[in-house]
């Protein structure tokens, strides 16, 4: 059922082994978009999040080209991505007295006023929500790992994400009704 | 529980992350408490939401940048610092000097670049190399660099000459496997593989198939209908003639049956030709039965998108199981067949009906009853519509099947009393009033089960001649009034009992306890009993084998079976196929002599009879079906001189308890104890049966 696992898990179901440079092309062909994506939403910056996108891919390639085998890779990218996020979040935390710029300010296209309409409550409540919460929610329900995956991904036990998820979740919920003015806030 | 502690649970249960003995008591109480589910609901929506933000596309600019810093990397050996990224502007005539300055050398960015260049996946992250090259989309703004198309292996399945031997090259089948665009339809993406038949280099290794490039058209369409694929092919009698031969028909099916397998939504696949399965069947010598479902030819015509403009109503948009609810709607093919299906993927049928010559439909159907068809819950099913004619679908509408309240109605009680060497089931309300006869036999019949409608009961039969050693007993079905009894299963073996009768909730079977008794020659090396639970099927007779080494079966609301094994002294649940066994174990103490354990009508609580350690008697007790708030209903201290319960049922509106004691009276208690009447007193043998609804 490995086909299954790969849909229900985001791909990381596949035992892919990869070696070295030639590795990298495949590796950014399969899960550069993945990869952008998360870290997107964990950003709120899509510039910012292009950056880091190429940090991460440039940190896989150097754990490859240093004979690293990988068999489960978008896992692995994700710890790194992951990794990545905070620090330049942290970063951004010591730099935040110039930066008033809500979350999400570059995050979509405005292209599509109704869709922009429609996502921009939710990406505010994503924005409102810590680094290590939104981490968590992002991998697990928009990324769709499985519990133990994200576990892996981010060196605890499932049950430990089970916890975090929930109060993550509880918190998406809680600024989700702020951000469309919900009196239930 | 309350909502808030269960809220960290419901929220790994929206996740589908919640396994075992949580999950089956977190669904039990989510399908009888209405602000779970709507927590639940409001979890899921959290899921939703993130997932609407849906992807974001890497840049041009950004492939670009991340070529360039590794040939930079390349260059410099060692160095790691980032290129600052070039803006889209600039960036097309910086990358092809670098690319250009990096190719001629690097084995890392010629495969960049084929990759730049052609769509085909990188050996790299290929298993098995393709045989085909997947098609990719291309999007317009980006005709030099692939798209982003996601991926997915599959495995297709053939025959191999080098890898088993006459005739098993027949049957057995050899995983290969294949990358291709992810799409949600694998079943078609699978069969569309498969049908190319393998490579020439995979017939060099021995891979062989009825399927070829002759073949790689022949699916029509594949639809998955509650566990069943159906498959509809072209015309292939005159592209494959030896699919009819013995060796070639086993691997038709082989082939194709193994592809489809992969996929846990499918048991079983039925063909068509032309959206004919006769055609098939007949060709492939098989013929068509309805007893075996393989000529229906309804499921094979595909459906497509949403037809445009239909409606669809629901009122109301809640029911219990098997309520009646009336639905009307427009916009269909006038004077067309519609069918009204519930649970989307389950593809079950609730309603036929035509619509009139404006293309408007109205009816009703009967509410599933989760439970009678695998895979609908309690809770919100999507209710859509298909018009047969275009094969297009109504929009969805959400129903909500809520548990059945039975509080408004009163009930009967049935049970059994001997009577002049025989034995009668009789009927009775649960205050003693309107005692009556259903039906009397001289045999020795034991162990009656009600059917779901309160119209039919099952018994054991014992025949006298071969009593009391090693006696074969039988299952017969009766009218509830005694009419039209037959047999429906005889156990092969000698030295076999039946006992514990339960029917499946569904109507159609019925789960027997059996035991294959050893000869005493066996006894004397003490060879164990081998207990099962049978499952019969009343259409055809045929016996299944649903659990082992256990007995009294008894359903739960959402289908799973509880038994009791251990020489009655473990309970547990599981599925029916008996995958995932939870033990269930009252807390606080132990208890051996489990007899006739009933879980109420909600689902949330066990009944059961028991000996608690170090009592000599059996009482009944009422727990919450994880063990917790173990409660003793009744306070019989010693068999022999004050008696000892035989039964426990459960009045359908979950409040009240009634229990027969070995020394034939009949009581009703509440769930704390507190005695609400006497049914009957002591006298003779009885045993409770069951209580049935009275409307």
């Amino acid at each position: 059922m490995e086909m299954a696992l790969t849909q229900a898990c985001g791909q990381s179901g596949e035992m892919v082994r990869l070696e070295g440079a030639n590795a990298l092309a495949a590796l950014f062909e399969q899960y550069s978009v993945r990869i952008t994506t998360y870290l997107t939403r964990m950003v709120g910056d899509r510039y910012q999040a292009e950056d880091l996108t190429q940090e991460t891919f440039l940190k896989a390639y150097r754990a490859l080209s240093d004979g690293r085998v990988i068999d489960r890779p978008l896992p692995w990218l994700y710890t790194i991505a992951t990794n990545t996020a905070l620090s330049a979040l942290r970063r951004r935390r010591l730099l935040s007295f110039f930066s008033l710029q809500p979350f999400y300010k570059y995050s979509e296209s405005v292209d599509d006023p109704e869709l922009y309409a429609e996502r921009e409550p939710v990406l505010v409540a994503l924005g409102a929500l810590s680094p290590d919460q939104r981490t968590v929610l992002l991998l697990c329900l928009h990324e769709g790992l499985s519990y133990e995956e994200a576990g892996r991904v981010l060196g605890v036990t499932s049950e430990v994400i089970k916890g975090r998820v929930f109060r993550a979740r509880q918190a998406f919920i809680r600024s989700y009704r702020k951000s469309i003015g919900d009196s239930k806030a | 529980m309350s909502c808030e502690e269960l809220a960290e649970a419901l929220s790994a249960y929206a996740d589908g992350e919640l396994e075992g003995a949580e999950r089956v008591q977190l669904e039990l109480h989510l399908a009888q408490c209405d602000a779970c589910r709507e927590q639940l609901e409001g979890y899921r929506q959290v899921t939703r939401q993130l997932q609407s933000l849906g992807d974001v596309q890497p840049t041009v600019s950004l492939r670009t940048s991340v070529q360039a810093s590794i040939s930079d990397q390349h260059r410099s050996g060692s160095g790691w610092g980032l290129l600052p990224r070039l803006t889209v502007g600039v960036a097309l005539a910086g990358v092809m000097i670098v690319l250009a300055a990096a190719l001629s050398r690097m084995p890392g960015l010629e495969q960049i670049s084929q990759l730049a260049a052609q769509p085909t996946p990188p050996e790299a992250v290929v298993r098995t190399a393709p045989s085909k090259t997947p098609e990719v989309r291309q999007t317009p703004s980006a005709t030099k660099v692939p798209s982003m198309v996601e991926q997915m292996v599959i495995r297709v399945y053939f025959n191999n000459g080098k890898l088993a031997a006459e005739p098993e090259t027949c049957r057995v089948v050899h995983p290969l496997e294949r990358v291709v665009p992810k799409t949600p339809a694998v079943a078609r993406a699978a069969l569309e593989q498969l049908f190319v038949g393998p490579t020439t280099e995979e017939q060099a290794l021995g891979y062989t198939s009825p399927f070829s490039a002759r073949t790689k058209s022949i699916l029509r369409s594949v639809n998955i209908r509650d566990g069943t694929a159906y498959v509809n092919l072209a015309d292939i009698r005159q592209i494959i003639p030896n699919a009819s031969t013995a060796c070639g028909s086993a691997q038709f099916f082989a082939e194709t049956e193994a592809t489809l397998k992969q996929f846990s939504t499918i048991q079983r696949v039925v063909y068509a030709i032309d959206g004919r399965p006769t055609t098939f069947y007949e060709w492939m010598q098989i013929g068509c039965d309805d007893a075996i479902g393989n000529c229906d030819e309804a499921p094979f015509r595909p459906v497509t998108a949403i037809r445009r403009g239909t409606t669809l109503s629901v009122e109301p948009v809640v029911g219990e199981p098997g309520s009646i609810v009336s639905f009307s709607g427009s916009g269909f093919t006038p004077r067309g067949a519609v069918s009204v299906l519930a649970v989307e993927g389950l593809g079950l049928i609730i309603a036929d009906v035509e619509a009139d010559q404006e293309g408007k439909i109205s009816g009703s159907f009967r509410v599933p009853v989760p439970g009678e068809v695998a895979g609908v819950p309690f809770g919100r099913i999507a209710v859509f519509a298909i018009d047969e004619a275009s094969r297009e679908r109504s929009p969805n509408v959400m129903f909500a099947i809520r548990p059945r309240d039975s509080s408004a109605r009163s009930s009967r009680l049935l049970y059994l009393q001997n009577a002049d060497g025989g034995v009668e089931l009789r009927s009775i309300n649960p205050d003693g009033s309107d005692d009556r006869l259903m039906f009397r036999s001289t045999e020795s019949l034991m162990d009656f089960a009600i059917s779901p409608d309160g119209q039919q009961i099952a018994y054991v039969r014992v025949p006298w001649s071969t009593q009391p050693d090693g006696r074969p007993s039988e299952l017969w079905v009766t009218d509830q009034d005694g009419d039209n009894a037959r047999l429906v299963y005889e156990p092969p073996a000698s030295h076999t009992v039946l006992h514990d009768t339960a029917w499946t909730p569904d109507g159609s079977g019925i789960l027997v306890y059996q035991i294959v008794n050893t000869s005493k020659e066996e006894k004397a090396v003490q060879t164990s009993s081998r207990e099962s639970v049978l499952r019969i099927d009343l259409a055809s007779g045929a016996a299944e084998v649903v659990a082992t080494d256990c007995g009294q079966p008894a359903f739960l609301p959402n289908g799973w079976l509880l038994t009791v094994g251990g020489y009655s002294s473990r309970l547990s649940i599981s599925r029916l196929d008996g995958t995932e066994p939870i033990e269930v174990r009252p807390e606080g103490d132990e208890y051996s002599s489990y007899l006739s354990p009933a879980v109420s009508p909600g689902g949330d609580k066990l009944a059961f009879c028991a000996s608690r350690r170090a009592e000599n008697t059996r009482n009944v007790y009422v727990m919450n079906l994880d063990g917790s708030e173990v409660r003793k209903l009744t306070n019989y201290t010693d068999a022999k001189v004050d008696g000892a319960t035989n039964g426990v049922v459960w009045a359908p509106d979950g409040q009240m308890l009634v229990y027969s004691t070995e020394r034939g009276s009949i009581h009703a208690v509440d769930l704390r104890g507190q005695p609400v009447g006497d049914v009957k007193p002591a006298g003779g043998w009885r045993r409770v049966v069951g209580m049935i609804p009275v409307s």
